[in-house]
């Protein structure tokens, strides 16, 4: 009886203990995530300019050679 | 003012040479932690199994501390070296340190329940633990506020220099005033006061706590100066179009 | 020290020219304490007991307002500029910012803070705290308040952000301000309480300009 009512008493804070765990989880793994979809979208956004760049570049070429 | 940013192939080099050596220890070091503070440690003799968020929150009060002393320093060599990665890390660093010092005000506030019978009390550990957080949301909001970024790194730097001063203020806002909150148990000149069992634990969070930051605050540089190549090279893109 | 005489007179001239926004400082700062009586009941006990409280947290919010103007007209039509390069060090300029926006603001809001007490039945033990603590609290306001204003110059959304930025270090300001009043009425010893404040204002009277000439030489780069 001793040993159940024990544990209950524990119980009654199991509640705290893993909400604050859940809390680091959500919130450490969270910032990760965010961090990393931004590295990615940041990324995208960089190859997309790049590839815009030379294309234009070799079409002002290619425009230039129409010209001449 | 893009060149000056030079060598970001020299830093991407040397940040994928560290990041494993940051990232993978940093997720054993925790996942280790995790287990011994859950699992395998004992319960204190006075506060019983609450002690588990100990292992969680003490860490991240270091890393509130830790992150916003490293935010000013780099700031500092900014501002006065005027190093083109300096402000980019204080800028990379932030939102980590407020997650941290978030994370350590919600834990403390779950261990306080139970423990005081009371979510928040109004001492001077806690209360400068919330002037943190604050400025940490502070120096993001500036270094925002403004049209030049350049201009916003440098007056957020000033604002991480001048908020430096709350750095001891926490550190011994236990030993100064009488709080609720106790006296620090681990850095103590008369050595650590509790237990082994619960220490190797708790250093191992630490540890792992700072390498998820090495390795986090390498990432979001990475991100800072990619967004700022992008921005750079959009505007190199949008004078080629006006000047056509 | 000439040069600081000088661009005080100067900040003064300015500042009484525009007398009305003081006056609407202080008028706000009436306007927000008579509020909590409406809030909180018109209980005498009650009223008595956040009276010190109440005066120091409105005159905060009172002073907030005013800082946003601080640099900004200079800035706009270029006499900031015309300032830093004359031969007065910008540190000079920045204390004489805040000693013109202490005499405009902090000495009429600290004028006014006995009025208020009187509305608060504020315990006749108190009021001599009350002035010391204004007096002691308010200069530290303007000094802390000039640094954001500097910073925070020429930004997006600047009055906002300066009141995030200014009041997280303006607490211990307000801590110990009240409680040296809650002292005076318990009749406690205040001496501690005041000598504190009296190191704030000192700490903000060397670290504070250094800092806002240090936001205003970014900012005019």
């Amino acid at each position: 009886m001793q040993m159940i009512s024990d544990f209950l008493a524990i119980g009654g804070y199991s509640g705290f203990i893993w909400t604050a765990y859940g809390a680091v989880a959500v919130v450490l793994v969270g910032l990760l995530i965010v961090s990393l979809r931004k590295l990615r979208t940041t990324s995208a956004e960089v190859a997309a300019l790049e590839a815009n760049s030379p294309r234009r570049r070799r079409n002002n070429t290619d425009n230039k050679d129409a010209t001449s | 003012m893009i060149q000056q940013y030079a060598n970001p192939a020299r830093f991407n080099r040397l940040a994928a040479t560290l990041m494993p050596w940051f990232a993978w220890p940093a997720g054993v070091l925790i996942a280790v932690g995790l287990y011994f503070a859950l699992f395998n440690s004992p319960p204190d003799y006075q506060q019983g199994d609450t002690v588990r968020i100990m292992y969680v929150h003490v860490p991240s009060a270091w890393m509130a501390l830790f992150v916003y002393t490293s935010m000013a320093i780099s700031s500092a060599v900014g501002l006065i070296w005027k190093h083109p990665l300096a402000h980019l890390s204080a800028q990379a660093a932030a939102p980590i340190g407020a997650c941290f010092t978030f994370v350590c005000l919600l834990t403390g506030s779950l261990w306080g329940k139970p423990m005081w019978g009371t979510w928040w009390v109004w001492d001077a550990r806690l209360t400068s633990v919330l002037i943190l957080f604050f400025l940490y949301l502070g120096f993001m909001a500036l270094q925002n506020a403004f049209d030049d970024p350049a201009r916003g790194e440098r007056s957020a730097a000033i604002l991480a220099i001048i908020g430096f001063i709350n750095v001891p203020i926490i550190k011994f806002s236990v030993d100064w005033w009488n709080t609720l909150h106790q006296p620090a148990s681990v850095v103590k000149i008369s050595g650590p006061a509790i237990h082994s069992s619960m220490l190797i634990p708790l250093f191992v969070m630490g540890v792992g706590f700072t390498l998820y930051f090495c390795a986090l605050l390498l990432l979001r540089m990475k991100t800072l100066m990619l967004a700022r190549r992008a921005r750079g090279m959009s505007m190199a893109q949008l004078h080629q179009q006006a000047s056509e | 020290m000439n040069a600081l005489v000088l661009i005080m007179r100067r900040e003064i001239r300015l500042a009484l020219r525009q007398i009305g926004e003081s006056a609407i400082i202080v008028l706000f700062f009436v306007l927000a304490a008579v509020l909590f009586p409406f809030g909180v009941g018109p209980e005498p006990n009650m009223l008595a007991r956040i009276a010190p409280g109440v005066v120091w947290v409105t005159a905060l919010l009172a002073a907030m307002l005013s800082f946003e103007r601080l640099f900004t007209p200079d800035f706009e039509d270029g006499s900031l500029e015309q300032l830093a390069l004359g031969p007065a060090p910008l540190e000079m300029i920045a204390l004489a910012k805040a000693a013109a926006h202490w005499l405009t603001t902090g000495l009429p809001l600290m004028i006014a803070a006995p009025l208020i007490a009187v509305l608060y039945r504020l315990p006749d033990a108190g009021y001599g705290a009350l002035m010391t603590t204004m007096a002691l609290g308010t200069p530290t306001i303007s000094l802390i308040g000039t640094v954001g204003a500097a910073l925070t110059l020429g930004s997006r959304r600047g009055g906002v952000l300066l009141s995030l930025l200014v009041i997280p270090l303006i607490v211990p300001v307000l801590i110990f301000g009240t409680a040296a009043i809650d002292a005076a009425i318990g009749g406690i010893p205040v001496r501690q309480h005041l000598m504190l404040m009296g190191g704030f204002l000192l700490g903000a009277l060397v670290l504070t300009p250094l800092a806002t000439a240090a936001a205003l030489r970014q900012a005019l780069e």
